[in-house]
């Protein structure tokens, strides 16, 4: 009888710990605080702005960019190429975590595969932009023009586009399935319309070991799944400029140098996230200093596979010293870009080594610092891969100069705010923390 | 009908189980709820599945469909390829891989929603017990006949409570 009782007791003081961790978990999910409103109201008003000057690219043409001969792709792809590669910090890191049954991965997960979803998002808008006639866009549609002519299937802007929609299609689905037990939890804490609508978002999920088993099941499957899609879109994005023959573009390395490249700005993103959702959403009991820790030691792997392929790829070059490629190195080296690759090697490669690799230094404020630094780094490596190899084409007299215009820079700057206002209003929507998961670890 | 054997974690949901089918219980009667993911051990409780022999057939399917596509496509209006192939699998190998991985997510997706029975057109046998921490509820469909059996059985197994309830139409 005694025991009876124990067991009861026992099970009611678990039942109140489960019903705090769930109420602390949903917590951010309540109310609105000032710093939330003021953040999402500035990040909302970028957006807008930027929506004004695409607006007015499209009414003018694209004239109003930058964009001009020889230099045709500018900034838009710069930011195409970031974007698709802050998009890996989710769902690759999330599967390959997953795969490898890393515990600590469990309160990581939802914040970074929602970084993947909106980071395609906003990544796939690009080569709209860059389009300048938008409406054009559905003649990359396999569904045969007026002339019944089909799209070529053997152009590496198709491939973008199919590896882009199997991503985000793979990202969305991986980021929903385990969400729809926190939505279930959801629906049964809130009443009315708003429990009507997570009822129904969570497919009436019951909990049953059916249910469970499926989840792990397809949750498996999918990580598998999505590390090769994830591995195939940035080697695709890579594609886009090695299979051009153009001066520091046509290299066999470019996939793995890409992806390695995402990798590394996802992780940094995931980090810089991370800490904002710790500080403003005050998650400091579960997203403890272990995880940024681990994910910093991630970060500094990282930094050194991509010094390893930059050194590779300009030693090789500069090994061959072909006119064509060297025209481009040395613009690079000492031309106008030499400030820029400089910046970028002080940014993804010193400021990391020296701030993770030395292990007294390591904290949440120095990992903070190391990932807001790679992300500029890594932008700018996109800009030095693009830029130059335009600016310097093979053919000497077509040589020319770019400088983005404020329509470019606008609209740059609109898509930071956009990817704050997501993740700001997913916040609020959804558990940040997969709550089933992180009360499994417990 | 339809009996709820509350427990206090999953390790006496196992012995219930165990229990249970060694009565004459047949696995599909039984039905387990929990507010995350059970280890019931090897033997209790085995479900099959076919999700990853869909997988596997849905991107067969689904990237073949694709690759026929695109060669139908790229004879239908041929361009100038300038002396190379028509249909190259080089150059449209990336798309046929992406079709493959698509297909696979596709039918990974519809078997997860056949096999947790989320879309299945049944209607549940009755609403899902209000779990409150680790608790466990084991759940059996049942005869009139066997209540008092089952009962006796569940709460042998340290059941917290026993509830029976009607199924609903």
């Amino acid at each position: 009888m005694s025991q009876g009782k124990n067991i009861t007791a026992s099970a009611l003081s678990a039942a109140d710990a489960e019903e705090k961790l769930r109420d602390d978990l949903l917590r951010p999910m309540r109310g609105f605080s000032r710093t939330y409103l003021a953040a999402l109201g500035f990040s909302l008003a970028v957006v807008a702005w930027a929506l004004f000057a695409w607006g007015y690219q499209i009414v003018n043409g694209i004239g109003v960019s930058g964009l001009s001969r020889p230099t045709f792709w500018g900034i838009y792809i710069v930011n195409f190429v970031f974007w698709i590669g802050i998009s890996h910090a989710g769902t690759l890191i999330s599967a390959i975590l997953r795969l490898t049954d890393a515990g600590w991965r469990k309160p990581v997960t939802r914040a970074a595969e929602a970084i993947t979803v909106f980071c395609l998002m906003i990544g796939g808008l690009f080569p709209l932009i860059h389009l300048g006639r938008v409406s054009l866009f559905y003649w990359l549609i396999p569904y045969p023009n007026e002339r019944l002519l089909w799209p070529n299937f053997r152009s590496p802007l198709v491939w973008d586009m199919t590896a882009i929609m199997t991503y985000l299609l793979a990202s969305t689905v991986y980021l929903y399935l385990p969400l729809i037990p926190d939505l279930a939890l959801v629906a049964q804490r809130t009443t009315g319309r708003r429990s009507a609508i997570y009822r129904l978002l969570s497919l009436n999920w019951t909990g049953s070991d059916r249910q469970w088993l499926a989840l792990e099941r397809a949750m498996k499957l999918m990580a598998g799944l999505v590390l090769a899609i994830a591995v195939s879109v940035h080697s695709v994005v890579a594609f886009d400029f090695s299979m051009t023959v153009a001066p520091m573009w046509h290299s066999t390395i470019f996939a793995p140098y890409f992806v390695a490249g995402a990798i590394f700005s996802g992780i940094a993103a995931l980090v810089l996230v991370m800490a904002a959702l710790r500080r403003f959403m005050r998650l400091e009991s579960y997203l403890r200093p272990s995880h940024f820790d681990n994910l910093g030691k991630l970060l500094l792997t990282m930094s050194l596979v991509w010094a390893y392929f930059t050194a590779t790829e300009h030693l090789t070059v500069w090994y061959g010293n072909a006119p064509a490629e060297m025209a481009v190195f040395n613009a690079r080296e000492h031309g106008g870009f030499g400030l820029a690759l400089a910046l970028m090697a002080l940014c993804n490669f010193v400021i990391p080594f020296v701030l993770l690799g030395i292990r007294r230094l390591r904290n949440i404020t120095t990992i903070c610092i190391a990932a807001a630094s790679v992300l500029v780094g890594m932008w700018l490596e996109r800009f030095l891969i693009v830029i130059p190899t335009l600016s310097f084409p093979r053919l000497q007299s077509a040589w020319g100069h770019y400088a983005p215009s404020w329509v470019e820079l606008s609209i740059t700057a609109g898509t930071f705010a956009a990817m704050a206002s997501l993740y700001l209003i997913f916040v609020k929507l959804c558990p940040i923390i997969a709550i089933w998961e992180y009360e499994d670890d417990q | 009908m339809i009996s709820n054997g509350r427990f206090a974690g999953a390790s006496q949901a196992a012995s219930a189980i165990l229990a249970l089918k060694r009565t004459g219980v047949d696995a599909h009667r039984i039905d387990v709820y929990s507010a995350k993911p059970l280890e019931l051990g090897p033997g209790v409780l085995d479900r099959s599945s076919r999700m990853s022999l869909f997988a596997v057939v849905g991107a067969i399917l689904f990237g073949s469909a694709v690759t026929a596509f695109m060669y139908y496509a790229q004879l239908d209006y041929p361009l100038t390829t300038g002396g190379m192939p028509l249909n190259s699998v080089w150059a449209t190998g990336v798309i046929t891989f992406e079709a493959t991985m698509a297909g696979a997510i596709l039918a990974t997706t519809l078997m997860f929603l056949k096999e947790s029975g989320l879309v299945s057109r049944k209607r549940a046998a009755a609403a899902a017990p209000i779990l409150r921490g680790n608790e466990v509820v084991v759940r059996v469909a049942f005869e009139p006949a066997e209540a008092d059996l089952l009962a006796a059985v569940l709460r042998d197994a340290g059941a917290i409570s026993v509830e029976v309830m009607e199924e609903s139409a």
